[in-house]
């Protein structure tokens, strides 16, 4: 087998690679490293600690990696559920922990929403960068506000029936964020 | 998807096109609602703060759709050029514009022979995207079709459209030939070329006796008073002549696989040389036309001034460089005697060769410009193999082969000088300089009549 045939490929990929934007590689990186705090926050003994937590990284991080190459994929929702699952794993699980892990979250789907939005040699330029943090001004403001609003009702406690009721706040919720067209 | 018309109407009448929930949108929706529940049924309300950031994410993207009366639609996008009409290695801008406060991303196709900024010309803004295209060749550059993507700043809902293309007109650079502008034969009226036919003009031709029908005030008082006779002074005429360029385009020959990356190509050279001969020419005043050959750039009548040059370079324009085929050979009817004919040819068909003998034989005073690229045909590489440069191969025998057409071509150019057609390559502004002078110094030689 000559050597060119092997190493073609690769330097054809290496060149591409070389067409993808500053824009697209700040993005992609911000979404990874966000995602992998979040996974890193959500399971604070390590990532690798025992044979679930090894899944549920191993899992997220495959997601995770398809999404860099596809930002728009729908696998990307499997890496934030399966971190949120691992928070649920947690015995104690503070707020700070919660949040923190929620903003992470938040910056990574915001990185790679805005990634879908342009070629992966696309540029942004510095009026799009302005236009999407002020954006996110409101979101950040409205999660602060929510959050202060969960911590403070965190406390009380309601019967059982509550379950009912908050299932379906959840199906009312959903059905507000995602209007009959798709 | 469809391909609307994208003309700069105000943003209030444009049509609408409809905005979708992204993949984006969905996966906030579900994480957040799936924490919610999750948190409800282990009894951990926590767990809410992990979802919140991305069910408020989507919550203010669905509140700003509903603020903005976008659930209807947004404004589709339009296109314009800053200029459609540009010089050889200048640049323009395409602007894609739309609703304010959107996310607008552009992605244009790369065109030949031409650059964008930034480099793969894509790019997105805040309700507006410029790209700036550099031409780097003459010729029409298609740019588009356009494909925009419209989204609110969080890009949660989104619009996919296809705007139609436009054509950028680049006219070749504007050379100035650094030569004379005598012609051997003026045939016009009136002009900047002296003549050889006595009569009204201001170069002084000779001193001679007065005839009846001489003005008066061309009266050389000084010799007349000398001589004692009445003598006046004879001048040479000065009239405008008629240009012909001649443009082979039957075929477009493509430089060397081993030369320069911009070198040009036997159909660039043809179209540079015949813009600065016709600027040189129209500049002096005198009536330039065109014919092609090959068909490529439709027939320019004779014309004078800054209106035939702008005709002309608008025809050299709107040829269409994008075919790489043979075109079928036009035939010259007749030539008037006298006039300057620029025949700007690689010499590499047969027919162009007969044509330019039936010009020298219809009285006209035939220049060639030879248009080959250098590199063609240049024995200086010949290896005896294969040559390779730049991880490049050529053909086998490709070079051979045309070092074997060059000596032959070479045959022919004897023939054509020997003729009295002076032949000579194309290098640029300079190229014609030393022709230009031989036959204005020709032109008061004794001339053999042509059989």
């Amino acid at each position: 087998m000559r050597l060119s045939a092997l190493v073609d490929p690769i330097a054809n990929l290496l060149l591409d690679l070389q067409k993808v934007s500053r824009t697209q590689w700040i993005l992609r990186l911000i979404g990874v490293a966000a995602m992998v705090l979040a996974l890193f926050g959500a399971l604070p003994a390590g990532v690798f600690a025992n044979f679930l937590a090894g899944l549920v990284s191993t899992l997220a991080l495959c997601a995770l990696l398809i999404q860099v190459f596809r930002p728009d994929t729908d696998i990307g929702v499997a890496s934030p559920l399966l971190i949120i699952l691992a928070l649920l794993s947690q015995s104690e699980v503070s707020a700070l922990q919660a949040l923190g892990v929620g903003a992470a979250m938040l910056v990574s789907h915001a990185a790679f929403a805005l990634a879908a939005t342009i070629p992966a040699h696309g540029v942004f330029e510095g009026s799009a960068w302005r236009l999407a943090l002020r954006a996110m001004l409101p979101v950040i403001a409205l999660s602060l506000i929510a959050a202060l609003v969960v911590i403070a009702l965190s406390g009380i406690r309601l019967g059982p029936w509550m379950l009912v009721v908050g299932i379906a706040a959840v199906i009312s919720l959903f059905l507000l964020v995602l209007p009959r067209t798709r | 998807m469809t391909a609307t018309p994208a003309t700069a109407e105000p943003a209030a009448e444009r049509p609408l096109v409809r905005t979708r929930p992204t993949a984006a949108l969905l996966r906030a929706a579900v994480v957040g609602c799936a924490a919610i529940t999750l948190a409800v049924l282990a009894g951990k309300p926590v767990l809410i703060l992990a979802g919140l950031p991305l069910l408020a994410w989507a919550l203010v993207a669905v509140a700003r759709r509903v603020r903005r009366g976008e659930e209807l639609g947004i404004p589709l996008p339009w296109i314009h050029a800053g200029r459609r009409t540009i010089e050889e290695g200048a640049s323009t801008s395409v602007t894609v514009t739309s609703a304010p406060d959107t996310l607008l991303a552009a992605t244009v196709p790369l065109a030949p022979h031409a650059d964008f900024a930034p480099r793969y010309g894509a790019a997105a803004g805040d309700a507006s995207v410029r790209l700036r295209l550099s031409a780097q060749r003459w010729g029409r550059v298609h740019v588009g079709p356009v494909h925009v993507l419209v989204t609110d700043p969080l890009g949660a809902f989104r619009a996919q459209e296809q705007l139609p293309p436009l054509d950028v007109r680049v006219v070749p650079s504007s050379t100035v030939l650094d030569a004379p502008i005598e012609v051997p034969t003026p045939i016009g009226v009136s002009g900047v070329h002296l003549s050889r036919r006595r009569g009204d003009g201001t170069a002084l031709s000779e001193v001679r006796a007065f005839r009846p029908g001489d003005r008066l005030h061309r009266i050389n008082w000084r010799v007349s008073q000398r001589t004692g006779e009445l003598h006046t002074n004879a001048t040479f005429t000065e009239q405008d002549t008629e240009v012909l360029i001649v443009t082979d385009t039957i075929s477009d020959v493509a430089p060397a696989p081993w030369a320069d990356d911009d070198a040009p190509t036997s159909l660039d050279m043809t179209i540079r040389a015949t813009s600065a001969v016709a600027r040189h020419y129209l500049t002096a005043g005198d009536r330039v036309s065109v014919f092609d050959i090959g068909h490529l750039i439709g027939p320019v009548r004779a014309g004078t001034g800054p209106r035939q040059l702008r005709v002309l370079t608008d025809a050299l324009a709107r040829a269409s460089r994008d075919d790489q085929q043979t075109r079928p050979m036009r035939r010259l009817r007749g030539v008037r005697p006298g006039t300057l004919t620029v025949v700007c040819s690689p010499l590499l068909h047969p027919e162009v060769i007969t044509q330019i003998g039936e010009m020298v034989a219809h009285g006209a005073d035939v220049i060639v410009v030879d248009t080959l690229p250098p590199s063609i045909g240049d024995v200086s590489v010949l290896q005896g193999k294969p040559l390779r440069r730049d991880g490049r191969i050529s053909d086998r025998f490709w070079p051979e082969a045309w070092a074997t057409r060059r000596l032959l071509r070479r045959t022919t150019v004897r023939e054509l000088r020997e003729a009295g057609v002076p032949v000579t390559a194309w290098e640029g502004p300079s190229s014609l300089a030393p022709v230009l002078q031989s036959l204005s110094v020709a032109r008061s030689a004794p001339r053999m009549r042509r059989s």
